[in-house]
């Protein structure tokens, strides 16, 4: 038996408890989690260190959820939190049961290393990381006026009890690393980050574009390629994307809309499973299982083991991400798309690390055969959609204007906006170059770290704004 | 769950102190919340999720020479505080000397009796609770029948009790309430999809109206649909006190002191200087009166107050905490802020608006003229230049003619420049919009000009 935060028998008496009070499915959470937070700002670096312990409970019945947690394992909280859910189970009137629950513990491939892991490295070689990238980022352009690195690193283990007997114990280990250039030119200020997040132990800052080195150099490269950047052309224009981080826009576009509970309520893809949503090159891909990515995760924050779960099959809407109380609204399978924050949020469907699978044209092929429009390599700022409508934006990082299918000049402050629908019909390339970038962290009402990807692709026509001036 | 909130927060905060300064820390400073809240999530007049839940923790901020470590924990016995205590004197171990760190003085905040703390926030029955959700959504379908989908229906509430101790003799503690009721619905007319969203916070459990809030947003979505597309070109606009409060929210980072010492705000330099319309005044008023970020005193015990920031179009002063006031040679303005125990105190406003104006809605409409009243703005962070104050972004509103509404638009941006726009306010409204959980307040605007690019 390993060294559980909890002892299951305990968690599983609550379990019983919720499942007696109307439960259709219930589970125990137990989260500890312990942190660095780095932050080096105008040349001085300060520490801060997080522990923290708590645990959830949450149940279904008749397709509303209810949970509480505390601070804390100690048994009187989790008795007055159970018995907090069990009220409102009680009112709500379903019943109750009385199941036998056999435990089992499962199982998943791991989805990250963990070489060195984070809480067995010396503080030193952590300010070490904030100090080089510091330095490097400095010296890197003579009109950098202002560094700002953060450097975070997090563990979370977490058992996972359910109804139907599971066990679950994940031991994630994230690493983020963000560098916030400010370059002074002719008084004017200008800015340009680089970041990433990996699901890894401190061996990731080793890997070569990854290196505090890399991403000082990057994000300094960025905020000196807007010196001379123009505003945009604006309209509507055919958009081409380089591969990785530009996913952020299917994220956006779409990835939400595919969220179970929103379709539940009617997204602007509600009732169209098993029709033509998107152009037949486009396969739209949402996978737990991504190696190293903070997108991943071995279970969800509801013991189902993560998946790779496909959304869009040549052009066809086949799937939505569910968590279990939608799953049971619909009568499917969990996609183990439930996540939570912390234990303090209520799981919900979120999605993982969302991609489009590869094509079959060239890069090269797709840019030499772009007359006019404009070329993306990064999303900066990130973006926004109402799942009502499906309409969305999403800030311009790097970006050019293309001319007889070459790239020129370089775009400042641009946005593309749309609608998510449109968009996935209008896409008449797929390159096969597939990247996937631990893109940061997404909201909705809850944070939590996801990937996205794509390989180079085009949209026939987008809007594209920014052309002030 | 209708556990009282323990109030005696000192005792801990001493016993914390004490450790730290025996386990070598030149100064110490805790922060302790404790706090009890309801969340209610509501789908086609059920419960989607119900959340009740305790939460507390502490805070710590330690001195080693001047050199500042943090660190945070939610559990409050011995081997935890211990552990917490050596953790963060580690911290402060490894982080830069720096002259300017420093903890508040004790300094008694001002004797105003707040209003912020509203006991039936917590005593009211969590039935009473869920029929607030079940109205966000009901009196904004009973708005229009058109309104056929909601998004985001959710009721929200909480007390909390906060205190802030070190060892130069701060030590404070209050107790806060806050009701908020957020309403995210569509519009659907057989062609169209339109969505609505409207919001509301009070600290008073019995001002806050469900109804009001669902049927804003179902009015806001009904008006949109049927929307044309806009001829592009320079046109003057009206944005609503939403729309105004969503750049305000990129404005108050503008002002923070720590920004503009460390050259990360365009505002630097401009202190003295007239950046508005004459017009304009805004204010960070700490001891706003009901105000859902009012309390007596800051995240590290120094006491809030009102600061003049913008006045008649001059940038009068920024904000400090004592900190940054250090650092500037000047007094803190009280605005050291907090997201909760686990965050690092950071410059941040409180409750931050622009002065309201004289001028009503209609009388807006009909000074304008011909023009676009906008209602909706989409994902401004995402096409707002942080460094130039460059925006270019989705919008959505009414086109005017002849100072009337004539019909909705949608598919085109909006772009200009923050400043640009501030110094081409002609007229403001005169009712103040408070949104983002009352951090921040706006009337109406009516701008000479901005860029649209529609067809």
């Amino acid at each position: 038996m390993k060294n559980y935060p909890l002892d299951p028998e305990l968690g599983f008496a609550k379990i019983s408890k919720m499942m007696q009070a109307g439960a259709e499915w219930c589970e125990v959470l137990v989260e500890d989690t312990s942190s660095w937070y780095l932050i080096r700002d105008d040349k001085k670096t300060n520490v801060s260190n997080s522990s923290s312990i708590g645990v959830s409970v949450y149940a279904v019945a008749s397709g509303k959820s209810f949970h509480s947690c505390c601070d804390g394992v100690e048994s009187d909280s989790i008795n007055r939190i159970t018995d907090a859910v069990c009220a409102s189970l009680k009112r709500e009137g379903t019943g109750g049961s009385n199941p036998h629950i056999e435990p089992f513990e499962v199982t998943s491939e791991p989805v990250q290393d963990m070489l060195e892991p984070l809480d067995e490295v010396a503080l030193s070689r952590k300010l070490e990381v904030a100090q080089v990238a510091d330095e490097v980022a400095r010296g890197a352009h003579p009109k950098v006026s202002q560094i700002t690195v953060v450097y975070h690193d997090l563990i979370r283990k977490a058992l996972v009890l359910t109804s139907e007997g599971r066990i679950a114990w994940d031991n994630r280990s994230m690493l983020e690393l963000a560098i916030m250039a400010f370059l002074r030119v002719d008084g004017e200020l200008i800015a340009s980050t680089d970041a990433y997040g990996a699901f890894s132990g401190f061996e990731v800052l080793k890997e070569k574009e990854k290196t505090p080195e890399a991403i000082a150099k990057e994000a300094v490269r960025k905020a000196a390629l807007l010196i001379d950047a123009k505003p945009s052309p604006e309209g509507e224009m055919p958009v081409v994307f380089a591969p990785g981080n530009p996913g952020v826009l299917f994220h956006e576009a779409c990835g939400h809309s595919f969220e179970a509970d929103f379709i539940q309520k009617g997204s602007s893809f509600s009732g169209k499973m098993g029709k033509k949503v998107a152009s037949e090159l486009v396969t739209l891909v949402d996978s737990g299982r991504w190696f190293g990515s903070s997108g991943s995760f071995m279970f969800d924050d509801q013991g189902n083991p993560s998946q790779k779960t496909t959304l869009i099959e040549n052009g066809i809407l086949t799937n939505h991400l569910y968590d279990m109380r939608t799953a049971m609204i619909d009568g499917v399978k969990s996609t183990g798309n439930g996540r939570c924050e912390t234990f303090r949020h209520p799981p919900i469907p979120r999605m993982s690390n969302t991609y489009v699978e590869n094509g079959a044209d060239s890069p090269e092929s797709i840019l030499a055969d772009t007359k006019s429009g404009i070329y993306i390599k990064s999303i900066a700022r990130g973006g926004n959609v109402d799942v009502l409508s499906g309409d969305f934006v999403v800030g311009v990082g790097e970006g050019y204007v293309i001319e007889n299918g070459k790239p020129t000049y370089a775009l400042k402050n641009a946005t593309i906006s749309g609608n998510g629908q449109a968009v996935l019909l209008d896409i008449d390339a797929v390159a096969n170059n597939l990247e996937i970038r631990s893109s940061g962290r997404c909201g909705k009402g809850q944070s939590v770290p996801t990937g996205s990807g794509l390989p180079t692709l085009r949209v026939r026509k987008m809007i594209v704004g920014g052309g002030r001036k | 769950m209708n556990k009282p909130l323990e109030t005696n927060l000192s005792d801990i905060a001493q016993k914390v102190l004490d450790l730290a300064k025996r386990g070598g820390a030149d100064e110490a400073e805790v922060f302790i919340e404790r706090s009890s809240s309801t969340t209610v999530f509501v789908k086609d007049q059920a419960i989607e999720n119900l959340t009740a839940k305790d939460t507390s923790g502490l805070g710590l901020r330690v001195l080693s020479g001047s050199a500042l470590g943090f660190g945070s924990s939610n559990r409050f016995n011995q081997a935890s505080i211990e552990k917490l205590v050596m953790d963060t004197i580690a911290c402060a171990r490894g982080s830069s000397p720096d002259e300017f760190n420093c903890f508040a003085e004790s300094k008694a905040p001002a004797e105003i009796d707040l209003q912020i703390f509203d006991k039936n926030v917590q005593s009211a029955p969590l039935d009473d609770k869920i029929k607030r959700g079940l109205l966000l959504e009901s009196s904004a379908r009973a708005f229009d029948r058109r309104i056929k989908r909601t998004a985001y229906i959710v009721y929200g509430d909480g007390v909390s009790t906060t205190g802030v101790f070190n060892t130069r003799g701060v030590a404070y503690q209050f107790s806060a309430s806050s009701s908020q009721g957020v309403s995210w619905v569509a519009a659907l007319d057989g062609k169209d999809t339109e969505s609505g969203l409207a919001e509301d916070a009070s600290t008073n459990y019995s001002k806050l109206d469900c109804e009001a809030i669902g049927r804003e947003a179902a009015q806001k979505a009904v008006a949109l649909l049927g929307g044309e597309k806009v001829q592009s070109g320079k046109m003057p606009v009206i944005l609503d006190g939403r729309t105004v409060g969503e750049f305000l929210d990129f404005f108050s980072r503008l002002i923070s002191a720590d920004s503009v010492q460390k050259g990360k705000s365009m505002l630097a330099g401009k202190l003295g200087q007239k950046i508005a319309s004459s017009n304009i005044s805004i204010f960070d008023d700490g001891l706003l009166i009901g105000g859902l970020q009012s309390a007596p005193v800051d995240g590290i015990g120094y006491p809030q107050q009102k600061t003049v920031v913008i006045e008649n179009g001059e940038l009068k002063t920024f904000v400090y905490d004592c900190y940054s006031g250090k650092k500037g040679n000047m007094p803190s303005t009280g605005n050291a802020r907090r997201e909760s125990y686990r965050s690092r105190p950071i410059v941040g406003t409180t409750n931050f608006y622009i002065e309201r104006g004289e001028t009503g809605r209609e009388d807006l409409l009909a000074e304008m003229g011909k023009g676009i009243l906008i209602t909706s703005i989409r994902g401004l962070f995402a096409g707002l230049d942080v460094a130039t104050g460059d925006f270019s972004i989705p919008a959505q509103g009414m086109a005017i003619q002849s100072g009337k509404a004539d019909h909705p638009v949608k598919d085109f941006q909006i772009s200009g420049n923050l400043f640009k726009m501030l110094a081409d306010v002609l007229l403001v409204g005169d009712e103040l919009v408070w949104s983002n959980a009352g951090r921040y307040g706006a009337p109406d605007i009516l701008v000479k000009e901005l860029s649209i690019a529609g067809s």
